[in-house]
This record gives structure tokens, C-alpha cells and sequence, in this order.
């Protein structure tokens, strides 16, 4: 069968099947903005390339399972007991265990095996609870921030410097909060190409929300001003 | 969820980021019921995307029990709430794979659907339009190789983007943009062909 549709150029090929902007650097968008309207071939793979999300996504959801395979999890759940026994040897969690066994009155060192191998399991689990809430102690502040953040009137300026796109999200003072490049987010929008945009408290929560889930791949492109 | 992220402007519900987070500590501590929460988040996009990954429906519900349940062992060793979904879609992909690859090798002459030489009795009859061409999407991703589909869906279904993909099968982006760009230009000439074929069958039927 002769095949209809025409060869991309190479070069630009594996850009062309890219679903997200963000996937590629500002410089390179742009660049590939130009091509696709300097090369038809192009445009018309990159018009398909899109079209094969929307038919994928077109496909009917499978029906999901009923419930939650309750049996099966709590079969695990020994599996998970073990584990916490592995922690417990690790070097950390010694000296915590080593804590909490001197608490125990002197009198239940004369226990069976079976209630020694329980009382060390839910020690494994108050361990675990201990150190989660030492966790999120720790990580206080930064929650703290993402709640105030989302209940100010936010700005969204849009700066370009270069060849990187910077998206700067400042409080109604203008005071710089954080700025965030490479997000497609408002990219489109006509608004930011104007230079600022405003954002509701949901959508800057979201827009809160997206920054977060890149915050540890891309430290280096991610700056806080507190 | 990413997609939700990618545009806000879409968005119709409230992401709590802080409650997504304290949820994926509570089912890593152990709490069942949190665990449940994570499993009506995603229990539909994993058993969909499953499905899609073996071509069978039925298939892709038994392997996402299967996932939920090596997630639910795998979870204290989980370190990086905030890619939770990064996370499952790699335990669900490596499942997937697996059970392709088991699958080959218990029965060997089982071969993946045949695009161009599908049984007339096989194909869907009748007006529906929408119908066929969903038989056609399902037949031509099957024709792909699983790391192929694996990034079309990941893509396009799931919608991460490649960083996110990379970084979820522990591949290179560079890796991910050929697999993706790869299999969409094999997609496109599975379905193709089938479409084609299609109207083919149907000018020597009409002639007949």
C-alpha cells in the first residue's frame, strides 16, 4: 500500500511527537513554532502526531475493579511485618529500639518468644508512626507556605530572559514569590504574552500544585523566595 | 492528575497537594483505608491503561490487582510522595512487560493480533462507526512493542510528560522521544492499514 503521508525531516521528527511543550527548552519551541510554518510536511505529521492522543483517549475506559483485593492485602500484611523488623535492624532504628526496650518493665523480658516477636512488631509500627510525624514536623514550613500562597491574590508575570522562559509568581505587593521556567501552563495563553496574568486562589493552587510535582527533578530550575 | 496540573484553567476540582501527600504517608504507615483512597484515585486510569498494554480488558483488570497489591508491599520503600503516580505507572508498566513477556513464552505460537490478515468474523459489523474505529485504535497499539505502547500511553493516556516518562521507566528522555516519536509513526501505519484495508474489503465487496 503506497504510503500518503509525507516523511517528516529528520531533524525534527522526534520533536514533532511531543504531546507537552514543557518537554522541550523555550529556544526549541519556538524554533519548531518556525519550522512547522515553513514545512508542510512537518506540520502534517505533527497535526497526526496530536491526533493520535485524542484517539487513544477516545477509547472507552476499561470498568475499573469493584474494590480494593482486601484478602490479598491483608495476606501481605505479614510480608509488611517483616519488613518492619528489617528496619528495625538497620543502624538508625537500633537505638531507637534499644530506647524503647529499656522503657519496658523489667518483668516482660520473661516473655515467650510469639508475644517478644509481637511487641517488637508494634514497636516497628510506633517507630514508623514516630518517625512520620517527625517528618512532617520537619516539613512544616514548606506546607505552611503552599497554604498561605494559596489563599493570596496571585500574579503570574511572565518573563522571558533569553533563552529561558521564566514564569514569576509575585503577591499583590510585587514582591518576587517564586519563579518556575519551562512550564507550558500559560504559555498559550494571550494573556501572558502580554506579560502578567491573574490567578484565582483554586487555579493558583493548582498552579501551586503543578510547580510542586517538578520542585525535586528540577531544583536547580526552581528557586523559592521566601 | 498531571493533566489536571498542566492547565488550570481546566481544572474543576480543588488538587490538594498537602492531602495527596498526607494520604500516600498514611497508606505508606500502613493505613489500609488511605491506601483505599489511592486506589479509587487511580483504580480506573490503571486498570484502562493495562488493558490497553495486553489488549485485553479482562487481562488488564487482573494485572492491576496485581499492581495495587505490589504497590501496597512496596510502599514503605517508597521515598518521593509527591511522584506517586510516577511511581505506580512503573510498578504497572514492569507487570505489564512481565506478563507479555510470560505470555510469549508459555505459548509460543501466540502471536500478537495480526492487523492485515484480522478474520472477517472477527471484525465488528454494523453501522457503528465509532465502534470500528476503536476496534482499529485497539488493533493497531497492539501491534507495537510493549516499550512503544508503554510510552504512547504513558503520553497520551496517562498524560505524563517524557521527563515524567524517563523518569518512570528509568529510561533516558532522549530513549523516550524516539520510542514515543517511533511508535506514533508505527501506530499511525497500523491504523492506517486497517482503515484502509477496511475500505478495500468494502470497494470488492460493493464490485461483487
Amino acid at each position: 500500500m503506497k504510503d500518503s503521508f509525507l516523511v517528516p525531516c529528520a531533524g525534527w521528527a522526534e520533536k514533532l511527537a511531543m504531546k507537552y511543550q514543557d518537554d522541550l527548552p523555550y529556544y526549541e519551541r519556538l524554533a519548531l513554532r518556525n519550522h512547522l510554518l515553513a514545512c508542510s510536511a512537518c506540520a502534517a505529521a505533527y497535526v497526526y502526531y496530536q491526533e493520535i492522543g485524542r484517539q487513544i483517549n477516545s477509547l472507552p475506559d476499561v470498568e475499573p475493579l469493584s474494590s480494593l483485593p482486601m484478602h490479598l492485602l491483608q495476606r501481605e500484611e505479614h510480608l509488611f511485618a517483616f519488613q518492619w523488623q528489617s528496619e528495625l535492624a538497620s543502624s538508625n532504628s537500633r537505638m531507637w529500639r534499644q530506647s524503647i526496650l529499656e522503657t519496658e518493665p523489667a518483668s516482660q523480658e520473661h516473655h515467650s518468644p510469639a508475644s517478644t516477636y509481637s511487641r517488637l512488631q508494634a514497636a516497628g509500627k510506633r517507630g514508623w508512626k514516630a518517625l512520620s510525624v517527625a517528618r512532617n514536623i520537619l516539613r512544616a514550613p514548606e506546607r505552611l507556605l503552599h497554604a498561605s500562597l494559596a489563599h493570596l491574590p496571585l500574579k503570574v508575570r511572565y518573563v522571558s530572559t533569553g533563552h529561558n522562559a521564566l514564569y514569576a509568581l509575585q503577591s499583590k505587593d510585587g514582591s518576587l514569590l517564586w519563579q518556575y521556567k519551562k512550564s507550558t501552563v500559560f504559555f498559550f495563553s494571550p494573556a501572558v504574552e502580554k506579560g502578567e496574568l491573574y490567578l484565582n486562589a483554586l487555579d493558583s493552587q493548582i498552579f501551586m500544585f503543578a510547580a510542586s510535582m517538578r520542585l525535586r527533578p528540577c531544583s536547580d530550575s526552581f528557586i523559592w523566595k521566601h | 492528575m498531571s493533566q489536571l496540573a498542566r492547565d488550570p484553567t481546566l481544572a474543576t476540582l480543588p488538587v490538594e497537594m498537602d492531602w495527596f501527600v498526607t494520604v500516600v504517608r498514611d497508606a505508606q504507615a500502613g493505613n489500609i483505608a488511605a491506601f483505599d483512597t489511592l486506589f479509587r484515585l487511580y483504580n480506573a486510569r490503571i486498570c484502562t491503561y493495562l488493558a490497553r498494554m495486553v489488549g485485553n480488558d479482562e487481562e488488564g483488570r487482573d494485572l492491576a490487582q496485581e499492581t495495587f497489591i505490589k504497590v501496597w508491599r512496596a510502599l514503605p520503600s517508597m521515598h518521593d510522595e509527591l511522584h506517586f503516580d510516577t511511581w505506580l505507572f512503573r510498578i504497572a508498566t514492569n507487570t505489564a512487560i512481565d506478563y507479555l513477556r510470560r505470555r510469549k513464552t508459555r505459548w509460543p505460537l501466540w502471536k500478537e493480533q495480526d492487523v492485515e490478515n484480522t478474520p472477517e468474523s472477527m471484525s465488528i459489523a454494523g453501522p457503528e462507526k465509532q465502534i470500528e474505529e476503536a476496534e482499529h485504535i485497539k488493533s493497531a497499539l497492539v501491534t507495537l512493542s510493549p516499550q512503544y505502547r508503554a510510552c504512547l500511553l504513558l503520553q497520551h493516556y496517562v498524560g505524563l510528560s517524557q521527563r515524567e516518562i524517563a523518569k518512570s521507566l528509568n529510561l533516558s528522555e532522549k530513549s523516550i522521544s524516539i520510542y514515543v516519536s517511533r511508535g506514533s509513526d508505527q501506530f499511525r501505519k497500523a491504523y492506517e492499514r486497517l482503515a484502509h484495508g477496511k475500505d478495500a474489503k468494502e470497494k470488492v465487496r460493493s464490485f461483487k
